[in-house]
C-alpha cells in the first residue's frame, strides 16, 4: 500500500516534469530565434539590394 | 518579439546564478556546521558535524528550502508584469502547486509509520527525485521571466 502510494507520487512528479519541459519546449519555439538563422541586418540588406536590382533592370 | 540565442543562454546561465545564489543562502546552516566540523575544535568535531548533517538530509530538511525557492519564482511570476497567456501562468502555478501537496503525502507515511526502514528509503528517493524537479522548475521559470523581461525593453 505505502510503496503504491510512493510510486503514484513520483509518477505524478514525473508528469509534472514532462508538462514542464513541453511548456519551456512550447515557450522557446514561441521567443527565441534559431541560432542559425542568420544575420538578420545583413539578410534585410540583400533583399533590399535585389529589389534595387530589379527595379534598375526593369528601368 | 524574440530574444536572440545568445540572449536565451544568457537568460539560462542568469537563472542558474540566480538559483545557486538562493541555495546558498538557503543552505548555509549546513554549511556553517560543515565549516566548524573541519575547524577541529574538538577531536570528535569532524564526526558530529557529519553525522549533524546527515540527520538534517535524513530529516529532509533540504526539501523545505526547496520548497522555499520554488515558491520565490512562483511569486515572482504573479507579481510580475510580463504579458503571458493565462494557460502559461495557470501551468507555471500549477506545477509548483500539485509536488507541495505530493510532499505532504510521504511525509505522513513518514510520521505514521517512523520504524519502517522501507518507507525511509521511498522517502530519500522521494527527495532525490524532488530535487531534480524542483532545479529544473526553478531554473525554467526564471529563464521565461528573465526572457520576457528581455523582451519588454
Amino acid at each position: 500500500m505505502t510503496d503504491t502510494l510512493f510510486n503514484a507520487s513520483l509518477i505524478i512528479l514525473g508528469l509534472c516534469f514532462l508538462l514542464l519541459i513541453l511548456f519551456f519546449g512550447i515557450f522557446i519555439r514561441n521567443n527565441v530565434k534559431k541560432p542559425n538563422s542568420g544575420n538578420d541586418h545583413y539578410n534585410s540588406m540583400r533583399r533590399s539590394e535585389t529589389k534595387h536590382e530589379l527595379v534598375m533592370h526593369r528601368h | 518579439m524574440r530574444v536572440t540565442f545568445r540572449i536565451f543562454i544568457k537568460c539560462l546561465l542568469k537563472s542558474g546564478l540566480w538559483l545557486c545564489l538562493n541555495l546558498f543562502y538557503g543552505l548555509a546552516p549546513i554549511l556553517v556546521i560543515k565549516y566548524l566540523g573541519s575547524l577541529h575544535l574538538r577531536s570528535d568535531s569532524d564526526e558530529v558535524s557529519q553525522e549533524e548533517i546527515k540527520k538534517l538530509v535524513q530529516e529532509c530538511s533540504i526539501l523545505f528550502i526547496l520548497c522555499v525557492v520554488m515558491g520565490a519564482v512562483t511569486i515572482d511570476f504573479l507579481f510580475s508584469r510580463i504579458k503571458m497567456s493565462k494557460i502559461a501562468s495557470g501551468l507555471m502555478i500549477a506545477l509548483s502547486v500539485i509536488p507541495l501537496f505530493l510532499i505532504g503525502m510521504p511525509y505522513a507515511f513518514l510520521v505514521f509509520d517512523k520504524d519502517g526502514v522501507h518507507t525511509f528509503n521511498n522517502l530519500i528517493k522521494f527527495q532525490n527525485w524532488f530535487t531534480v524537479y524542483c532545479v529544473l522548475y526553478c531554473i525554467i521559470g526564471k529563464s521565461v521571466l528573465f526572457i520576457k523581461e528581455e523582451n519588454t525593453r
